[in-house]
């Protein structure tokens, strides 16, 4: 069997094999859309697993953390192209929460890993105020640089990856992925018992979690309201 | 006599019709983890999984068979597709 993370990694699998059953996990995209499982009451092939529905929680990342840093006007959204969930996330999802919250978006491309230095400087030239990161294996990749970037600069950031405060973000939301993991073993544990995953239902994650790193905060000279800190599910001091 | 000769036809009997059940071995199953992402970050995540399947009852076959194992999960490496381009894009258990 096979646990797969992320969009790469799962469509790497089914390339694979088409006998092996794959379970998956970390996976921001529609997997109809993406091909991956014909529905998601029965998905039909050798795969199956959770979702992270990432995209949808993109308006309440932004709402977090206008909330957490109210002086931040314009958001920085840092997103890869091809990737078609960020690309959807971008286009359809961010404006409408953004307008709706007062802010103003500004979408950055990174089409690969060479491309950080080139944004990175832009940012900084044009006094970016807060950034925003959306998911995709090159975001995940390079997490650190980012959150490493935007302590640098001072920047109130948000990101749909928890270890990216661990490494000095300010802000997670998004699927508790304690219960992910959980809840992927079940998935495991059922097609060891001998359930097929063609007949296993893709589930969409029920818990998440606000994570905010109070040392990052104290860092960038931000003081974060009271009633965003008492909403946090984990706050690192 | 009779008695004996009945014990002896139940111990035959036993050994005969369950031979496979005395002799099987731990059923070991092999677990890939497949990722795209950032290696140190996504060991956590392994874990996270490796540590749910444990609190289901498997057993990591890194650690020592024992005979009340039950269940066993255990290391697999799976060929990684020609077309696989990321630069650290695995960590198995």
């Amino acid at each position: 069997m096979v646990v797969a993370g992320g969009i790469t990694g799962i469509r790497a699998a089914k390339n694979a094999t088409k006998t092996i059953p794959i379970v998956m996990l970390g996976i921001s995209a529609d997997p109809v859309e993406a091909g991956l499982v014909k529905s998601l009451a029965h998905p039909g092939g050798s795969v199956t697993g959770l979702t992270l529905l990432s995209r949808e929680l993109g308006g309440k990342r932004l709402e977090l953390l206008k909330e957490a840093a109210p002086k931040v006007a314009r958001v920085e959204v840092l997103y890869e192209p091809a990737n078609s969930p960020s690309a959807h996330e971008v286009k359809e999802v961010l404006p409408v929460a953004a307008r709706a919250l007062g802010l103003t978006m500004r979408p950055w491309e990174l089409r690969d890993a060479n491309g950080f230095e080139k944004v990175f400087a832009a940012l900084s030239k044009e006094r970016a105020a807060g950034i925003y990161l959306t998911s995709s294996a090159l975001m995940n990749a390079n997490h650190k640089l980012i959150a490493g970037f935007a302590l640098k600069s001072r920047l109130p950031s948000i990101y749909p990856y928890r270890e990216a405060v661990d490494a000095g973000g300010l802000m997670y939301y998004g699927a508790d992925l304690a219960d992910s993991y959980r809840r992927a073993a079940t998935y495991v544990d059922k097609i060891l018992k001998g359930a097929k995953p063609a007949d296993l239902p893709v589930e969409q994650p029920t818990k998440f979690e606000l994570v905010i790193n109070l040392k990052t905060a104290k860092q960038i000279g931000l003081t974060i309201p009271q009633k965003v800190l008492s909403r946090a599910d984990k706050v690192i001091r | 006599m009779i008695k004996q000769i009945l014990c002896l036809l139940l111990t035959f009997f036993l050994f005969t019709v369950f031979p496979a059940e005395a002799q099987q071995p731990t059923k070991i199953r092999r677990i890939g983890y497949l990722s795209a992402l950032d290696a140190s970050g996504e060991s956590a995540r392994a874990d996270g999984i490796r540590l749910a399947l444990r609190e289901l009852g498997y057993k990591d076959s890194t650690l020592p068979p024992s005979t009340d194992m039950r269940r066993v999960s255990s290391i697999s490496f799976l060929r990684l597709p020609p077309n696989w381009s990321v630069s650290r894009p695995i960590l198995w258990w």
